[in-house]
């Protein structure tokens, strides 16, 4: 089974079943577009991932790596955030930090599947909760100026049930 | 500002106290505390040397590519307390068409609206309009010029509309998708019905509820979805618009009469997938209609039956008259003692069965038939002789002969033992994953032995005379559980609590009254990683002290409730005249 070697932003290498390396659409083009080759011995340098968040996707990739493709754009089904299957949820039960940072290099690796699945966990700690309660999830900071919060209310007069 | 750390606003001096740079737009250092990062980021970061490891503070996270994405799975509703957060999840939602377009414009209710009315304000690029209780006696310029154009949902509930007013509105929507008419349409005599014609070539789903408007007859629309909601309109013209779109009708919600089993019976072009006939009389007089309804329609593939009772016999023929059916939900009318649904045998696609058996069998037996294919099944009997000793449901076997079951749910039944469910439900191949147990009884009382360790992943028990014992055995037998209801469980203890899987996600407890503060404690602190939301209702042990002590609990919602005591029921004493 061919293997290839990927270098990380802090130096450290990995060697990867090729068929896994291929799940990201970045690698993928430096294999088969670029014409990179693998069996020169030479790492591929992933200069804007971490070692332990790519340590992290390996796990993730090597999981999924036989899933079959997903069907064409439904966007009934693209919209859901209900629909994570278990194996993922348990995968991304970690801190906030490495939730965004799995994010983040999944974005650069371009693995749809992964983003997707980071997306639908992060909509999911938003839905159901107040604008406070998100500032509180996500520990940022409201920084609207005194008054600002009531003229959105104002504005958004079209936008919320109330009665005269 | 350059030197100052971002969050707190010290000093930074370097080298005295290391501080990790963000890579986004702001460009701020943050000392390694007050960002929050572990030791090994921290030293990553803060070594100076030029790594490639990207970290963005909470403030740029907020302005990259991360959010869009995130808000694009969030409804209209959320997307409004999304805007409230910061000023830069403002901008991101108002800078985005797609966002911007989901939110709901809502007139305000009771607005008088008239050719003088000029609504101030209003989201030039809203898709979703609902107009509540809104008398509507004329539009304006600003409706057509533009306005109208983009929408694709319009939601009239409860208005008053002046018939020529609302064919001109609907003249401007060339992109309406779906029209829910909950109002009522004012026809004056001076009124021309006879020269009425809409083009609407993008509406898809029409609800209606009580609307007897001719208009209706003369929509020129590739209709799919007809919902008919509530007492019939005008028989002519729920008539002349379901011929008016046979050709594309998949779904039809409609009460259910001779006179329209009369139309749809001449229908050639007709090819229903979904059918939702209700009766609004409760007679017995549906059951040939229905019969008469899968004869005429064989390509439905879904059967909604609400109001009806239908007999074993005509279920059979049901499902002989429908051989695509995968979806049926009926109440079932079968006075015999004992009684056997045969029907399964005819539909060997069912995916999702509700079955209602509001009848005089003391004993349901399952047990014998199988379904291939079902993913769902909700059995519900008798509520209204919840006095009554409950239906005797034997199902161990036939749960067996469903392999691909994942939602499971009875009310008011009692079983044979624990085991006829939890064997199945439990055990670690089985397929389940969601079960729902409401006033479930269990005839031999034999200690529950769980097999487990099962994948279930939500488990919810109402009034079910489980003892603790029981209860902390299936709770050990249910590592994986993410969501856990429990109501009226007078036998759920501080004990039983303490055996629940540390992954749970969504907790909640209504009216178990030995559950204390400290249990409900110890339950969040073990399951705080996952732990989302905890709420506690009527539980009459817990005091605002479980608010107070997990109110520092980032992320978890908590929400406790009591009712208000109602005072004691003191009969008044008869006084008998003489």
């Amino acid at each position: 089974m061919s293997t290839i070697k990927l270098e990380t932003s802090d130096g450290v290498k990995f060697t990867v079943k090729t068929q896994v390396a291929k799940c990201s659409g970045t690698i993928r083009t430096m294999l088969e577009d670029i014409g990179i080759n693998p069996q020169d011995g030479e790492a591929i340098p992933l200069s804007n991932v971490h070692s332990t968040i790519l340590q992290k996707i390996l796990v993730w990739a090597e999981h999924h790596v036989d899933d079959p493709e997903p069907p064409r754009e439904d966007a009934d089904a693209a919209k859901r955030t209900d629909d994570i299957c278990s194996w993922d949820e348990d995968f991304l039960k970690v801190d906030q930090r490495t939730l965004f940072d799995v994010m983040l290099a999944a974005n650069y690796l371009d693995m749809k599947q992964l983003i997707a699945v980071c997306c639908k966990t992060v909509a999911n700690m938003i839905k159901g909760k107040t604008a406070d309660q998100i500032r509180r999830t996500f520990n940022i900071e409201n920084d609207f100026p005194p008054g600002e919060e009531d003229k959105i209310r104002l504005r958004n007069q079209f936008c919320e049930e109330r009665s005269r | 500002m350059d030197h100052l750390c971002g969050t707190c606003s010290l000093a930074i001096v370097p080298p005295a106290k290391p501080t990790a740079p963000c890579s986004g737009p702001c460009g701020r250092r943050f000392h390694p505390d007050c960002a929050g990062l572990n030791s090994l980021t921290a030293d990553v970061l803060t070594s100076g040397a030029d790594r490639g490891l990207l970290w963005f503070c909470a403030e740029c996270r907020g302005s990259g590519a991360v959010w869009p994405p995130i808000f694009k799975l969030l409804n209209g509703t959320e997307l409004l307390d999304v805007r409230r957060v910061c000023r830069r999840w403002r901008d991101l939602v108002d800078d985005c068409a797609e966002l911007l377009e989901r939110i709901p414009v809502r007139f305000p209710e009771r607005t008088w609206i008239d050719e003088e009315y000029r609504p101030r304000d209003l989201p030039r690029k809203a898709r979703i309009v609902s107009m509540r209780h809104c008398i509507v006696n004329g539009i304006g310029g600003w409706w057509a010029g533009g306005f109208a154009e983009r929408l694709y949902n319009l939601q009239l509930v409860g208005c008053q509309v002046r018939h020529p007013v609302l064919v001109e509105m609907l003249r401007h929507m060339p992109n309406l998708f779906l029209l829910h008419m909950y109002s009522e349409v004012d026809v004056r005599p001076e009124d021309d019905l006879g020269e009425v014609r809409v083009r609407l070539p993008g509406l898809k789903q029409l609800a209606v509820h009580h609307v007897p408007w001719e208009g209706l007859m003369a929509l020129d629309a590739p209709l799919e979805t007809l919902i008919q909601d509530g007492p019939m309109w005008k028989q002519n013209v729920f008539n002349g618009l379901l011929k008016a779109v046979q050709g594309t009708l998949k779904v039809l919600q409609w009460g259910l009469n001779a006179e329209v089993m009369e139309v749809i019976s001449t229908l050639d072009r007709l090819r229903l997938k979904t059918a939702m006939p209700f009766n609004m009389c409760f007679s017995k007089e549906e059951e040939p209609l229905i019969l008469r309804l899968t004869r005429a329609q064989p390509s439905i593939e879904e059967l909604k039956i609400r109001l009806s009772r239908l007999s074993t016999v005509a279920l059979c023929e049901v499902g002989r008259n429908l051989p695509k059916l995968t979806e049926l939900s009926v109440s079932v009318n079968d006075d015999s003692k004992v009684s056997a649904p045969s029907f399964l045998e005819f539909m060997p696609g069912l995916k999702d069965l509700y079955l209602n058996y509001s009848t005089n069998s003391r004993e349901v037996i399952f047990n014998g038939y199988k379904c291939a294919h079902l993913e769902k099944l909700d059995l519900q009997f008798n509520l209204f002789l919840s006095q009554s000793p409950p239906h005797h449901v034997h199902l161990k076997q036939f749960l067996n002969n469903c392999p691909v079951l994942r939602r499971l749910k009875l009310t008011v039944c009692a079983l044979n033992s624990w085991s006829d469910v939890l064997t199945f439900a439990l055990q670690p191949q089985s397929p389940l994953r969601h079960l729902t147990l409401n006033a479930v009884r269990a005839l031999d009382r034999a200690d529950l032995r769980p097999p487990g360790p099962s994948h279930l992943r939500c488990l919810r028990l109402s009034e079910c005379d489980m003892t603790s014992e029981d209860l902390t055995r299936l709770f050990t037998a249910c590592p994986q559980l993410t969501e856990i209801r429990l109501a009226k469980m007078a036998t759920v203890t501080g004990a039983t609590l303490g055996s629940l899987s540390p992954w749970l996600e969504r907790i909640t407890l209504t009216e178990c009254s030995h559950v204390t503060d400290q249990a409900v404690v110890l339950l969040a602190t073990r399951c705080q990683r996952a732990l989302k939301q905890l709420t506690l209702v009527d539980c009459e042990l817990i005091t605002a002290a479980t608010q107070a002590a997990l109110g520092s609990y980032r992320g978890l919602q908590v929400r406790i409730q009591h009712s208000p005591k109602m005072p004691a029921w003191v009969p008044r004493p008869v006084d008998y005249p003489c």
